[in-house]
């Protein structure tokens, strides 16, 4: 929804609900797309920090919980939490045509209904930026997180990247409202590292990826085959991940840590 | 403690300050060593004196199965704190007379308070009270050897402590203290204290840059 006043998007539940419902209507989940092949990439880095054996992830502000299915094919106990309806409709969408099973939460991310320790991985993709203060969010995703489980985040914070080069106006004020915070890899690390519990904290830029903006329906070709040409980039892209190419063009950060 | 004369001075601890004054890497240092020296463990009833915006509640809370109490003299202060941390019980009120009864915490922290008042041998004392046997005090305030004092200066502020000083304050109020530091060691300028609070706190354990460091930390047991 945006303010008729500033022309801004702002961070509301209202404003997440429309925009994933248009997501539900214009997307489809049958096609797939570069943020299939960026989830790939994602998962790629995770896997080998979580346990092979499996146990309960948690994914805090889910959205269509791409990851989170990754997850549930690899037989993890999942489950979603997102404070806007459409978004865990979608998720749920998702999870049902595969036949995977998850529990899906409403809730406040800043106060998560579950017991301390309740969790072996708890994630959130692309959910810090969205908040001026993500002290209280992160503080939460810990609690519930278990001794000597996994934190694992990615945060895309206000920057220029190559994703995001042709956007409209660009990633800033007065287009992107919702992405509150600029963060750098630095104020990440510095950030993360005040939680005293954490350790093995680990911060790397990544995601340098084609600028979103060529495959919009506009070029029928390169909007017909987006997920094979984004993955043939990324065999390419992915290397620069950790590099200073990829904190100067990348869109976002990946950071993982373990409770002591 | 004269409390009607601090009504005035201390209006600028408001969300603004305690978020700015969250992102400095010398604060994070502190919760640190107050993390490393508080170990919080299981079942521990922890008291926070001197909450301000909550920034320490919160990494206790991430510490997931503690019980954390945070008391603030100022409103402004306990409704930020609350806002930030949904799951600590926030109280307002006075260091000095806290409303709960003797030996109800296995902890009790204090950062950056204890300069804050004039009888210093009062506010321990209470917070002595308020400890279980045995319970332990973390405490961090600035040091008074710091080359530059006007980075802390505050009108608020009544007593800066030297190491000494403050190990003879709590010795003289029944705690046994277990260790004192001094951390964010001084590097010769201003302009490099918050780079090196990040990258060169080894500075702390060499003499010249060690004592010169900026917050004195302290951890005691009551006897």
């Amino acid at each position: 929804m945006r303010s008729p006043r500033t022309g801004r998007l702002s961070n509301d539940s209202a404003n997440w609900d429309a925009r994933w419902q248009r997501d539900r209507l214009t997307r489809g989940l049958q096609r797939r797309s570069l943020w299939d092949v960026l989830d790939e990439v994602k998962f790629g880095y995770l896997r080998p920090i979580i346990p092979r054996s499996g146990g309960s992830a948690l994914e805090v502000g889910c959205g269509s919980a791409r990851l989170l299915g990754m997850l549930a094919r690899l037989g993890w106990k999942t489950t979603g939490i997102d404070f806007a309806r459409s978004a865990l409709d979608l998720a749920q969408d998702r999870f049902r045509a595969e036949a995977l099973d998850s529990a899906w939460v409403r809730s406040d991310c800043r106060r998560l209904p579950f017991a301390d320790g309740s969790y072996d991985l708890v994630t959130s993709t692309g959910l810090l930026e969205h908040f001026g203060d993500p002290t209280p969010v992160v503080s939460e995703m810990l609690r519930v997180l278990r001794s000597g489980g996994v934190f694992y985040s990615d945060i895309v914070p206000r920057k220029f990247s190559l994703l995001r080069a042709l956007d409209r106006g660009g990633n800033g004020p007065g287009n992107n409202e919702i992405y509150e915070r600029r963060f750098s890899r630095r104020s990440i690390e510095t950030f993360v590292s005040s939680f005293t519990v954490l350790r093995e904290v680990r911060v790397f830029p990544a995601g340098v990826f084609p600028p979103r903006q060529l495959f919009s329906k506009r070029i029928a070709f390169l909007h017909q085959n987006e997920y094979g040409i984004n993955r043939a980039f990324a065999k390419v892209g992915a290397r620069l991940d950790g590099s200073w190419v990829a904190d100067w063009l990348g869109f976002y950060y990946f950071v993982s840590a373990r409770k002591v | 403690m004269n409390v009607s004369g601090r009504t005035s001075s201390v209006s600028a601890y408001d969300a603004p300050y305690y978020l700015k004054r969250e992102a400095s890497p010398t604060l994070l240092a502190e919760i640190a060593a107050v993390a490393d020296l508080l170990d919080p463990e299981p079942g521990d009833q922890i008291l926070e004196v001197g909450c301000g915006g909550g920034a320490l509640l919160s990494r206790l809370i991430a510490h997931g199965s503690c019980h954390v109490v945070g008391v603030d003299w100022l409103r402004t202060s306990v409704n930020l704190a609350r806002r930030r941390n949904s799951r600590a019980r926030l109280l307002q009120g006075d260091a000095c007379a806290l409303p709960f009864p003797d030996g109800r915490f296995d902890k009790v922290v204090a950062q950056h308070l204890i300069e804050h008042f004039d009888d210093t041998k009062r506010v321990l004392t209470e917070w002595h009270r308020v400890l279980k046997p045995k319970g332990v005090l973390v405490i961090v305030t600035p040091n008074i050897d710091y080359p530059h004092p006007e980075w802390f200066e505050d009108p608020t502020h009544r007593h800066i402590f030297s190491e000494a000083d403050l190990r003879d304050h709590l010795n003289g109020a029944g705690f046994s203290v277990d260790e004192t530091r001094i951390i964010n060691p001084y590097v010769g300028s201003l302009s490099f204290q918050f780079a090196a609070a990040r990258y060169l706190q080894f500075l702390r354990r060499l003499p010249w840059f060690g004592h010169r460091g900026m917050s004195l930390v302290a951890s005691a047991s009551r006897i």
